[in-house]
């Protein structure tokens, strides 16, 4: 008897010397001052194959900036498919003018595949200095329900749970392929235009900052809105405007899609858009 | 075969022991920051509903019993403290400025910052809203910012409240740290208390007896609007650093009855031409704030 007491007091000291000792590594990692969050990570990047030399220890010189615009206003209809209001398209032009008067030279323009967003890009083309033969068309930036929301939506959880399913590692996917400190051999600053939708761009901000990708709800964003992040050598990320549309006359500032019947879709719904 | 059953047994109750003292101990201390430290955050940092102590049902005394009547008293005690209509904040960095000299008194707006100021100005005008609360910090540039911004929306210039806790400052270190920006720790802590309680001064959902949506505007500085959006938005405050804006930028965070807060836009500046979106002071930088 008098063993196994012994015993277990060994067990016990050990386990709780271990337990102490990870405890107390884990704090010395993060602090910095009274912080005690999560530690920013330069290498967040790794695995994707654009930023394996930098991951590697090469250095990254240039930053890369990445502009990410909704698309404009819409309507939901059965008979002839989601398609732009003519508000939608005026929104589209403003983009377009705004991102022009900016004046950058465009490195790559990659947008969704939905036809909202397909329209907006024509619009915005119209306006860039851009060869729309060039531009990239991927599925991966469709609109969908990216991760489960905190605070919790109204809408009945299964359903939620069973398009996150679908959609959230595609969209983790999107954010992956396009996010990535620029390779060493990249010397200047690079601009990459993403014409997508709502949904991903709030979860790939918070994403990108490092930020619980379950607060993307808490996030909104207006029609033909601009939102830009910046990727520095470092691996540092920052978030320049986000849902910047003060170029838009405030009567044709909108951010939910029109529908054909008369009734009106609950609010989970409206935010998907 | 005995002496391996002892030897199980004894692991066994280590074990056990282990991980019965283990939940018994307070939570593994993972705070989110300082900010909350008299909370510990869940590892996935959940919402609070209550981060403003204002959640109705923490401000009822709870049912005591199954009773009817009990009941009927907890949901009119309820119902009379449930907010019924949103607060907008609107928060405007100031525009442009110098930092000549070394007191305050001499930092003035740029010609561009004036200009920057009033294309805010005009922009809030155009979104026609009735303000309910206009307050500025003291700071010489937030002042002048907001002189410049009252010439041109509809609000009396001698009801603006002036507020000393929205003056710039070092709110939290941030994370990850950032080269050129590195304040003393005195600075942090002189700093980051006193524009946490700005920011409990003024971020709240509404009171019950608020009739209809009211806009607060808010003319502050860079690191002040940067912290109180990832505080109100219930983000890690140490990223603050992460989220730059541009000058005289607007920034519209929305309080719903329900205590939920989301944001519409983060430094909006599309009404302004593209040449005249700026940063920071134009000249290399300095370590001030």
């Amino acid at each position: 008897m008098h063993n196994l007491r012994f015993r277990s007091l060994i067990t016990f000291t050990s386990l709780w010397l271990i337990g102490r000792q990870r405890s107390s590594c884990v704090e010395e990692g993060t602090a910095i001052g009274d912080t005690k969050g999560q530690a920013w990570n330069n290498d967040w990047d790794q695995g994707n194959p654009m930023a394996a030399q930098v991951s590697a220890g090469q250095k990254s010189k240039a930053s890369r900036h990445i502009i990410m615009v909704r698309h404009g206003h819409y309507k939901k209809s059965k008979a002839t498919g989601d398609q732009l209001t003519d508000l939608g398209r005026r929104q589209a032009k403003l983009t377009g003018k705004r991102l022009r008067e900016w004046n950058i030279s465009w490195d790559q323009v990659v947008v969704s595949t939905m036809t909202r967003a397909q329209q907006t890009s024509e619009i915005i083309l119209k306006e860039l200095n851009f060869d729309p033969r060039s531009v990239v068309h991927t599925d991966e930036l469709r609109e969908g329900a990216p991760y489960l929301a905190d605070p919790p939506s109204k809408a009945r959880r299964q359903k939620l749970e069973e398009s996150i399913r679908r959609d959230g590692p595609r969209i983790e996917a999107a954010f992956r392929r396009y996010f990535y400190r620029a390779p060493p051999d990249q010397e200047r600053e690079s601009f990459l235009l993403i014409v997508c939708h709502s949904n991903v761009i709030r979860y790939v901000i918070l994403r990108a900052l490092q930020l619980p990708p379950e607060a993307w709800t808490r996030l909104s964003l207006n029609h033909g809105s601009i939102t830009w992040l910046t990727v520095h050598p470092t691996g540092y990320v920052s978030l320049r405007f986000m849902g910047d549309s003060g170029f838009m006359p405030v009567q044709q500032i909108s951010s939910r899609c029109s529908r054909d019947s008369g009734l009106k879709p609950p609010k989970e719904i409206q935010n998907r858009g | 075969m005995r002496k391996f059953t002892a030897f199980a047994c004894g692991t066994g109750a280590g074990l056990a022991t282990f991980y019965l003292t283990k939940l018994n101990e307070p939570k593994a201390a993972v705070h989110n920051s300082w900010t909350r430290s008299e909370k510990p955050v869940d590892a996935c940092a959940l919402w609070d509903n209550n981060w403003d102590l204002r959640d109705p049902k923490s401000l009822v005394k709870p049912v005591k019993n199954d009773l009817s009547q009990e009941q009927n008293r907890y949901n009119t005690e309820l119902e009379k403290v449930v907010p019924k209509h949103a607060r907008h904040i609107i928060l405007i960095r100031h525009g442009e400025y110098l930092d000549v000299g070394d007191t305050d008194e001499t930092h003035h707006l740029t010609d561009r910052g004036r200009e920057q100021a009033k294309y805010t100005g005009q922009r809030l005008q155009e979104l026609g809203i009735k303000w309910d609360k206009v307050i500025a910090s003291t700071m010489v540039r937030a002042q002048e910012t907001a002189d410049i911004i009252l010439n041109e929306i509809d609000y009396e210039k001698t009801k603006v409240k002036n507020c000393a806790f929205l003056r710039e400052g070092a709110p939290i270190p941030p994370q990850p740290p950032v080269g050129h920006w590195k304040p003393e720790a005195s600075q942090f802590f002189r700093d980051g208390a006193r524009i946490e309680a700005a920011f409990r001064r003024y971020f709240y959902r509404a009171h019950p007896d608020q009739t209809k949506d009211s806009h607060t505007l808010i003319v502050g500085h860079g690191n002040v609007i940067r912290y109180f959006v990832c505080r109100a938005l219930q983000f890690p405050p140490e990223a603050w650093l992460r989220i730059n804006i541009n000058h005289a930028s607007i920034t519209w965070l929305t309080i719903s009855p329900s205590g939920n807060v989301s944001i519409k836009y983060l430094g909006d500046t599309g009404f302004m031409p593209v040449k005249h979106l700026t940063n920071r002071i134009p000249r290399p930088a300095k370590n001030v704030v």
